[in-house]
């Protein structure tokens, strides 16, 4: 499902009547079957780009095409049911996000508003719950009394549950600990490596973005400054500082080697990866 | 970013009504609504409409605002026509009683559009100040007061929260059927009013951390002082209630 | 001088013990980072500390026993900031938001405005005064509860997990400015977080595992034995696990934090 954004622009009208920009002029592609990240600083519009996408927000000049959709800004969308079947968002802080007694009825309530028969929902909470690795004693538990990293796989499995091409995920590792921050890689792997999701992640939690992304996109005033895959990006180290963004440690120490030593070590994911590599080059 | 949803209609304009002590302008406010009720005289009538129109100007806030507020008692102010028409009523009489509505909406408006929310509790307390000697806890009524209008917000925004996660899984709230639109409700309101209590019980743990303490005296920072319209104003307006009065 | 004193904590809510007979002592002028495996204990103790929970401790924190008839004066020398800033905002404006508690405790005006000036220039947000807070982003947010914490310029500061919403550079300013608060002006920071990358910018690293203080060290020292922080599900530092790994190897002697001074070492 391909995203595409053609000279969109977007802003909005504060109360006295002055017009805010905030996005001006976005031509991206996100690619299909990969996992996307933007990144920037706080407040530069990160979330409104990802809301363009699935159409909580409309471009104020531009177009949008998503897969077969084509969101214009000169007319009225009319299909924004059907895109969000196949473009699904997790919000942030999602366990705020709860309304229903148990996890069983937090993951039912959309399939039964839609009008799934019985035994179809069955099936599906069973499939989903399987997917985030959540075991199905968890049914029955109160979605408010589970850990936050269990909430936020129940939040990601209440969005999977419709079934969607595109996940969109919303700083979905902030507040978590260690270990549920790698259960989340892990999930976030798995949708993309067995399921084929189309994943897009809004972060500034960039070490944990290395680990998983495939494509950076880089948001500054109002504009996508940097793409490209996360080592042709992430190598502007001293570019990223001017947009407030610093890179994760195992490339600024790569590229740290790179400008006092001129050594070329390498730009790594894995810190044993890395190692090898100082040891070759040590001696 | 969340949707600021506000319940107060104030927009900052550092104007000189604007700057006008609070605990004034309401005395003020109640000393234009004695007048407006009382006063059956027409010359009295032209003279308030022109003060009005006058602050309108000073507050440097756009007639549009003050056409909104008038807008809210249109039917309002047909049915007090259509009524005084059937009771035969003079045509002054008719036309005066509309005008008080009027006046009375203007004048409200002006203060609400020229004073923030924690203002006008600031000078409600001030005014219900005297009535300590009845043993009235007055700042604790002001106290409750501002919390409402920081709470009403909060709980709105969180319903706004739910049905902006649910609509980015499809469901559009305004295009779903009646029943399925109170299944959504019914489920959403004890969560919505035990998150708003939570939220509420952190605000209370981090206001009492700050040592807020509501029994105690405190700095007003921002309190507007007396101002010479003040003066004028609550002078122009004795006068003109004494004139009522006494003629 | 330790500037809190914990004896004997034993605390338990709802069936579930949170402490068992904790013992800490936290010396004056320090910048300690405190981790952990559960989130829940660690605020828990914030709440105790603050006198937002009830009940008879046996804790000193400035000399002063912690108790009803202290918690006034003892809450005017914490400057406390939580973990989500949307829960502790009551006012409209980012600068009634910071004068708050200089307005509590009867400050004049004159004060006020010193400090309000003060702490915005330092902390660079003068341009968010007249904003609403709710209208801030997250790391705006997070920039304006610290703010509304130091105004009152306090004895100790704690964190618990208040810095988690800001982006990279920004981060680095703000500890930066904490250690150069901790230096100069000998206030006591107590930095509660998951991200053990800020331990750094501090002097003392604590760490709590199931109701136990299984670490308490100098930075320096702090990051010999790996096996302690798997335990606690927490990350080594990069430049820590980097010497760890490294000294394996035999091409460095000592856990070294700094990275200028890593790329000299293993390329002199």
């Amino acid at each position: 499902m391909e995203i595409k954004f053609n000279n969109v622009d977007y802003s909005y009208n504060k109360i006295n009547y002055l017009e805010k920009e905030v996005l001006k002029n976005i031509n991206i592609e996100f690619l299909e079957g990969k996992i996307n990240g933007i990144i920037g600083r706080s407040g530069c519009g990160k979330t409104t780009l990802i809301e363009l996408v699935n159409n909580l927000l409309t471009p104020t000049k531009g177009l949008i095409k998503v897969g077969e959709y084509i969101i214009d800004s000169k007319k009225k969308f009319e299909n924004i049911n059907e895109l969000r079947f196949d473009v699904s968002m997790v919000f942030q802080f999602p366990e705020e996000q709860f309304f229903n007694p148990t996890v069983k009825k937090e993951l039912e309530i959309i399939l039964k508003l839609f009008d799934y028969k019985l035994d179809q929902i069955e099936k599906r909470i069973f499939d989903v719950l399987k997917m985030v690795g959540l075991n199905q004693e968890y049914l029955n538990y109160n979605p408010l009394k589970l850990s936050n990293g269990e909430k936020r796989k129940l939040a990601i499995a209440s969005s999977l549950i419709i079934n969607p091409k595109v996940l969109i995920l919303d700083e979905p590792t902030i507040g978590l600990d260690s270990k549920s921050k790698n259960d989340l890689i892990k999930l976030i792997r798995i949708l993309k490596n067995r399921y084929n999701k189309t994943i897009i992640i809004v972060t500034h939690d960039i070490d944990t973005l290395h680990k998983i992304a495939d494509n950076i996109y880089v948001l500054n005033d109002k504009k996508i400054v940097l793409q490209g895959n996360k080592y042709e990006v992430f190598k502007n180290v001293k570019e990223l500082r001017k947009y407030g963004i610093t890179v994760p440690k195992i490339i600024e120490f790569s590229n740290k080697v790179l400008l006092k030593k001129n050594i070329k070590i390498g730009y790594r994911d894995d810190i044993n990866d890395l190692i090898k590599d100082i040891y070759r080059y040590a001696k | 970013m969340l949707n600021n949803i506000k319940i107060s209609r104030y927009v900052k304009k550092n104007s000189i009504v604007d700057k006008m002590n609070t605990t004034s302008k309401l005395i003020s406010l109640l000393l234009f609504l004695t007048i407006s009720s009382i006063s059956y005289n027409i010359y009295i009538h032209t003279l308030l409409l022109f003060i009005i129109v006058i602050l309108i100007l000073l507050s440097k806030i756009s007639i549009i605002e003050y056409l909104k507020s008038i807008r809210y008692i249109v039917y309002l102010i047909i049915g007090i026509f259509v009524i005084n028409v059937i009771l035969k009523e003079e045509i002054i009489f008719i036309f005066l009683n509309i005008i008080k509505i009027i006046e009375l909406v203007l004048y409200t408006s002006l203060i609400t559009l020229t004073t923030s929310e924690s203002e006008l509790v600031y000078g409600l307390n001030n005014i219900l100040k005297p009535l300590n000697i009845f043993k009235i806890r007055t700042n604790k009524i002001a106290f409750i007061l501002s919390l409402s209008i920081r709470f009403i917000p909060l709980v709105i925004d969180q319903l706004n929260r739910i049905i902006k996660s649910l609509s980015s899984k499809g469901i559009e709230f305004k295009k779903t059927k009646l029943r399925n639109k109170i299944l959504i409700l019914k489920s959403i309101i004890i969560p919505i009013i035990n998150l708003s209590l939570k939220k509420a019980d952190e605000l209370a743990e981090s206001m009492e951390i700050r040592l807020y303490d509501v029994n105690k005296e405190r700095t007003n920072y921002k309190y507007n002082k007396w101002t010479f319209l003040d003066s004028i104003i609550q002078i122009l307006f004795i006068f003109i209630l004494l004139i009522e009065v006494i003629i | 001088m330790d500037i809190i004193k914990i004896n004997n904590l034993t605390y338990s809510y709802k069936n579930k013990t949170i402490f068992n007979n904790l013992n800490l002592n936290i010396k004056e002028k320090t910048f300690i980072t405190l981790a952990g495996s559960c989130g829940c204990g660690k605020t828990t103790l914030v709440k105790i500390l603050t006198g937002l929970i009830d009940g008879n401790f046996n804790i000193e924190i400035d000399k002063l026993k912690l108790s009803k008839e202290n918690i006034k004066e003892i809450r005017k020398e914490l400057g406390v900031v939580f973990e989500n800033p949307d829960n502790s905002f009551i006012a409209e404006t980012v600068e009634d938001e910071i004068t708050f508690s200089l307005e509590n405790i009867g400050m004049n005006k004159e004060e006020i405005k010193k400090r309000v000036s003060k702490i915005s220039n330092e902390l660079k947000i003068n341009h968010l005064l007249e904003f609403s807070p709710y209208s801030l982003s997250g790391g705006e947010k997070q920039i304006v509860a610290l703010a509304a914490a130091l105004v009152s310029e306090p004895k100790i500061l704690v964190l618990d997990e208040s810095l988690s919403m800001l982006d990279g550079v920004k981060k680095e300013e703000i500890f930066k400015y904490l250690k150069k608060l901790n230096r100069e002006q000998k206030i006591t920071i107590i930095n509660i977080t998951q991200d053990l990358e800020e331990s750094i910018y501090g002097k003392e690293l604590l760490l709590i595992n199931n109701n136990n203080i299984v670490l308490y060290e100098k930075i320096s020292n702090a990051f010999n034995n790996e096996k302690i922080f798997k335990e606690c599900n927490l990350e080594l530092p990069f430049m820590a696990l980097l010497s760890t790994k490294l000294k394996y190897y035999g091409l460095v002697d000592d856990i070294i934090l700094d990275m200028d001074k890593m790329v000299n070492i293993l390329w002199k």
